[in-house]
């Protein structure tokens, strides 16, 4: 699997993740999504977004890393980095 | 399918979600209203997760605008707390339809509490909530924020802050009060040596909650036991201090949903619907093996045999729960003498026949065998809990009776008792004597029930029983058993009007009732306290505004016993007209007819509810199997 193609299913989980827990069917995630671009996205569903994912990909973020998303492309590296260590 | 490995935290005495279970809950809307309810209930009724709680919650908020009528009964609760509740609520209202309630929640804003509590127009205040939840951080009380070996003690200070709060919201509009203790940190500073040193948090924790518990002694005020759920959870996992920091989430998400649900049992029992009942099955639930298959001798309960000792775990827990005032019935597919001789006979058995409320082995499906236990102890079928080791039998009773509970069972029957209390379906509210007895007096009317069949006339067997009631005014001694009967008692109850422990108090000195209670001794034992009935001397005649009665003792004529002490306390104060209001429910369609039997006529009302009226000059005095003493 080439890196590109890992980050494309990672990509999809986290969409998956992110319905559930914005409780919104229609997002549509790419690289540059920002908080800004949902609605439900506030500081108590961002901690489930995150524990969320933490389920979803067996690994524990740190609080420094909780609160401080820039994009969704961010996020997919933070999760990518914590799978592969 | 099978919850494994076992985990408290995911509910693992509920079934496991359906697979479809998103679909379900996103098709709540398009769903004619009883049905809505219905799915709505039973999805609420699988171990759900907090994601998936919130869904539900989300769904059905909406989905209950276009269905006013839920038709289960509704509890206003207010929670009062210093940390965010987001994730709580949503899980509360889901647990709250799991334990038949429908459930309205207030809750203070954040860091308002003092506020909320002193304020008669504050929002919890003025919704006039069945009852406020003090649900306090002990990171949010007034207690020092670290340790400090010079200071003084803190404990008493934070109790007393609590209690002004409790105050106030009780003065204020709320009806009942529920306190939480406090899970104590998993840390400590000095090791083993902590217990003792006083001001760590593990010494504040543990003061508070004694003292604490010694303030509720005698108090109607009722406690959420949240430091034995931490502590059955384990204290590391209860707590997320990133949680707390984030987001100031209480303790640890995945933990929200067995929080939800020891609360919403709480609220069930308050409103009187705790079950009542435990039913077993026989072949690998209660022993080892298939006694039919296998044999008086080759049944497994025998101490020193590891799958011996799990089944024993399970009849002794049986029969503490009998102690606690449970009732026990067998329903199982076996033949009836087989299945019962090893009552009798088998010399491991820990349960007995005399254990037993009603014995059931024949080969008809269970759910027809559970209708059956019901009507013979004369209880509600949502007033049983059925546990069989086999997971079709569980299905079919899940979908024929809904209102049966029926825990899921693990495959290892070491796991059978800790599940089974895990599910808490037996919350109490308050423990009596009557509660003692109880699995005795139910006994005693089967062998009642027996006698009667030699006895073709109702009165001579009636007679036979030699009867004694007791009648009173209510007083601080009976004062318990009292409110217990008004909040728990559904068929024989006229108004199923509820009272807590302070109003049932203040009646014992207001002039403007009349009140009584009555106790029931017969040949077979004393039945306790069965009848309670309160009366407001209106002006324009004694208003029966409460009468109800134990369902243990129907059919016995003790309602007419009780209706002549009424006509004559009335005689006697010169009342001639009385009057008597019944409101229907789903329950007590047995006294539909009870005014119009004992000679009123209807005056106003409907079915769902109606007045009716007695002219004391009119009444005819009757000759009762019993003998009546006043105090």
């Amino acid at each position: 699997m080439t890196n590109n193609q890992s980050k494309q299913t990672n990509l999809e989980r986290l969409e998956t993740v992110f319905k559930e827990v914005f409780d919104d069917s229609a997002i549509v995630l790419t690289e540059r999504t920002t908080p800004a671009d949902i609605e439900a996205w506030d500081s108590l569903s961002n901690l489930r977004m995150f524990m969320a994912l933490e389920n979803e990909f067996g690994i524990r973020f740190a609080t420094q890393e909780i609160g401080h998303v820039q994009d969704v492309g961010w996020l997919v590296d933070l999760v990518d980095s914590k799978i592969i260590s | 399918m099978d919850h494994s490995p076992w985990s408290f935290e995911q509910l693992p005495w509920l079934p496991l979600p359906s697979a479809d279970f998103a679909r379900l809950s996103d098709a709540l809307p398009q769903l004619p209203c009883p049905e809505r309810i219905r799915t709505v209930c039973t999805l609420a009724g699988s171990a759900l997760n907090t994601d998936q709680s919130i869904r539900l919650a989300r769904r059905w908020r909406k989905a209950r605008i276009e269905c006013p009528r839920t038709g289960l009964p509704t509890f206003r609760l207010a929670i009062a707390s210093n940390a965010t509740l987001g994730l709580i609520l949503p899980c509360i209202e889901v647990s709250a339809l799991r334990h038949g309630l429908h459930l309205e929640v207030i809750a203070t804003d954040f860091g308002q509490t003092m506020q909320a509590a002193l304020d008669v127009n504050s929002s919890v205040n003025a919704a006039r909530p069945d009852a406020i939840l003090m649900a306090m951080d002990h990171r949010g009380l007034p207690f020092l924020p670290g340790f400090d070996p010079e200071a003084t003690d803190s404990v008493c200070e934070t109790l007393d802050h609590l209690e002004r709060m409790r105050d106030g919201f009780l003065r204020n509009g709320c009806q009942a009060v529920i306190w939480q203790n406090l899970a104590p940190t998993p840390e400590g500073l000095f090791g083993s040596l902590e217990p003792m040193i006083p001001n760590t948090w593990r010494w504040r924790i543990e003061r508070f909650n004694q003292g604490l518990i010694e303030r509720l002694q005698g108090s109607s005020d009722r406690l959420l036991d949240v430091a034995g759920l931490a502590m059955a959870v384990g204290l590391h996992r209860w707590h997320d201090a990133r949680g707390w920091q984030q987001a100031r989430l209480p303790f640890s998400t995945a933990c929200v949903p067995l929080y939800a649900d020891h609360l919403s049992r709480l609220l069930a029992a308050m409103r009187g619907r705790s079950r009542k009942c435990l039913v077993l099955d026989l072949d690998n639930t209660l022993w080892g093996g298939v006694i039919g298959d296998d044999g008086m001798t080759g049944i497994r309960m025998a101490e020193g045999d590891p799958v011996g000792e799990a089944y024993r775990a399970m009849q002794r827990l049986a029969l503490d729960l009998r102690a606690r005032g449970i009732l026990l019935a067998i329903c199982s597919k076996n033949d009836a003498e087989i299945a019962s001789r090893a009552f009798r006979e088998h010399p491991e058995m820990i349960l007995r026949p005399e254990h037993i409320a009603v014995f059931i082995a024949n080969w008809e499906d269970k759910a027809s065998n559970l209708r059956r236990i019901a009507e013979r102890l004369n209880i509600g079928i949502d007033s049983l809990v059925f546990v069989d080791d086999n997971p079709v039998e569980r299905a079919q009773v899940r979908s024929a009776l809904p209102e049966v509970a029926v825990p899921e069972l693990p495959e290892d029957p070491a796991l059978y008792v800790t599940t089974l209390l895990a599910g808490g379906y037996f919350e109490a509210i308050g423990f009596t004597s009557e509660d003692r007895q109880r699995a005795d007096q139910y006994q005693a009317n089967a062998t009642r029930e027996e006698s009667r069949a030699e006895h073709a006339d109702l009165d001579g067997f009636l007679q036979s029983l030699e009867m004694r009631l007791l009648m009173q005014p209510f007083d601080a001694l009976g004062r318990a058993r009292i409110v217990q009967l008004v909040n728990k008692t559904n068929q024989f109850n006229l108004t199923t009007q509820r009272y807590d422990a302070r109003e049932i108090e203040r009646m014992e000195q207001d002039p403007s009732k009349w009140t009584l209670q009555v106790r029931l001794l017969d040949r077979f034992g004393d039945n306790g306290m069965i009848s309670v009935v309160i009366i407001d001397k209106r002006a324009d005649g004694w208003m029966i505004e409460a009468w109800l009665m134990s369902c243990r003792v129907i059919s016995r004529r003790v309602e007419e016993a009780v209706f002549e002490r009424i006509v004559a306390a009335a005689r006697q104060a010169g009342v001639e007209v009385l009057l008597g209001s019944y409101v229907a429910t789903e329950r007590n369609g047995l006294v539909r007819e009870h005014y119009r039997k004992l000679g009123f006529e209807r005056l106003s009302g409907d079915d769902a509810a109606s007045i009716w009226r007695f002219r004391v000059a009119d009444h005819v005095t009757r000759s009762l199997p019993m003998i009546i003493e006043e105090n």
